[in-house]
């Protein structure tokens, strides 16, 4: 029984110096990130200037390069293909009006402006 | 053939070379075994669409029922110039509407439709009505292209002028405007008011529905916008006078409206043409048919406040078709030009 909590204070007493160990291994490591700059290196870490935001490379070359950003919005044109149910079960509309002759329209004149 | 649409809020008209056909924008739902009603309107040979169970009364008909029986609503397909966000069945309607005014192509033609600027007035845009629009028109197997409406003005307004100046077409749901040099249109937009506002607010002034401010605005013969009343008498106090004096007024009430914000559009717009010369203002749209209407322009408008020389108003021919014939110069111009390219290649 003795032999056995001998063991018991043993154990304890290993198990404590090592968490001590690891605990001052871990505080040193945190100082060191905050005190020694590891990054020697002239090129920006685009991962470390982020702040939220995933700038294209473009976008801070011109930043770095001090060009003027503009905040308006781009505008941008979308191939449309809508599709939607226009169609009817049954119709049977009858123009109200048909006016029937000769159009006049200034075709000629308008096709001789645009030459 | 060559097909040129106006696809307005109050009337849908189609033109080609040899006719004009005018469709009222308007619809009514009738309730009841759909079966049943199908029938009675087949016999009585009223025009029809029905959807999902549903069956809508199209065109002059709905509108004459809703004079008739005044607490029917009328329905739009449209509003404001665009696709009407509140009316479900409107599409359909619309595809029917469609369909019968220009038919089925027959081999390759093009159909130039009209749609409006973006309107400055509401925070809409074009983008989903002209979608729509072009889609339905697809299938009838046209080659479609699009113009704005106040384009579509000048191309039969302002040619005799080397296609200078301003060009106004004030439809029922709004009024869309273009200034125009040498064909290229410097400024366009559009202002959320036109004839429905008018009958919306002669409606509510005097207490009537707008089926019958519509009516009297279309047939009275009493209507003049340069007379401030009625002569006779006797019919003061009438309905009829009461709506004619609430249209004078509106009517001077929008085109100070639309005048107003050209002038504030052109003052801050970034880059309009220095017009050396005078131009002319044509007006064209269902709205600017009411008697005495140029009249009531002159009266609004003040030289002083106006940033461009104006030369004269004008009301172009046939007012009314003016932007279908419009589009139908311009889809016979795309047709000519496509049957040269072929003959060329060939």
């Amino acid at each position: 029984m003795d032999d056995f909590i001998h063991h018991i204070i043993h154990f304890l007493m290993y198990s404590l110096v090592l968490w001590q160990l690891v605990l001052g291994v871990y505080i040193i490591l945190i100082w060191a990130k905050r005190n020694i700059n590891f990054n020697n290196s002239p090129v920006i870490n685009v991962s470390e200037s982020k702040q939220g935001f995933d700038y294209p490379i473009d976008v801070l070359k011109d930043r770095l390069e001090g060009k003027k950003m503009s905040n308006e919005p781009i505008e941008v044109d979308v191939n449309r293909k809508t599709i939607i149910d226009t169609k009817s079960d049954e119709s049977s509309v009858k123009v109200d009006e048909k006016i029937k002759g000769k159009v006049k329209t200034q075709k000629d004149k308008l096709k001789k402006l645009r030459g | 053939m060559a097909k040129g649409l106006d696809c307005g809020t109050a009337y849908y008209i189609a033109a080609t070379d040899k006719s004009i056909k005018k469709q009222r924008n308007v619809f009514l739902t009738v309730d009841g075994d759909a079966n049943q009603v199908k029938r009675m309107l087949k016999r009585q040979r009223i025009p029809f669409v029905e959807k999902a169970g549903k069956v809508h009364i199209v065109g002059q008909h709905a509108f004459n029922y809703a004079q008739i029986f005044s607490t029917t609503e009328l329905k739009r397909p449209m509003s404001s110039g665009l696709l009407n966000p509140k009316e479900k069945d409107a599409l359909p309607v619309l595809n029917a509407i469609i369909g019968e005014l220009i038919g089925k192509a027959k081999g390759k033609e093009t159909c130039v439709y009209c749609i409006p600027a973006k309107p400055i007035d509401q925070t809409r845009e074009v983008s989903y009505h002209e979608d729509v629009l072009k889609q339905i028109i697809e299938t009838y197997g046209y080659d479609v292209k699009v113009i704005e409406e106040s384009v579509a003005l000048a191309y039969e307004g302002l040619v005799d002028n080397d296609l200078t100046g301003i060009a106004i077409s004030m439809g029922a749901g709004m009024c869309n405007v273009c200034v125009m040099y040498q064909g290229m249109s410097a400024l366009s937009f559009s202002v959320a008011r036109g004839g429905d506002w008018i009958d919306a607010n002669v409606a509510a002034d005097c207490g009537v529905t707008k089926a019958k401010v519509i009516t009297v605005k279309e047939n009275s013969n009493q209507l003049d916008l340069t007379k401030s009343s009625i002569n006779d008498i006797y019919q003061e106090g009438s309905d009829e006078y009461n709506i004619i004096n609430a249209i004078r007024s509106y009517y001077g009430a929008l085109v100070n409206y639309l005048l107003t914000n050209l002038t504030n559009q052109f003052n801050n717009a970034e880059s309009v043409p220095n017009f050396p010369e005078s131009v002319p203002v044509v007006f064209g749209g269902g709205t600017s048919l009411v008697k005495g209407f140029m009249e009531v322009v002159n009266e609004q408008f003040n030289q002083d406040e106006f940033p461009i020389e104006v030369k004269e108003f004008i009301l172009v021919e046939d007012a009314h078709t003016a932007v279908a014939r419009g589009c139908l110069s311009e889809a016979q111009l795309i047709e000519e030009d496509d049957s040269e390219n072929q003959e060329e290649s060939a």
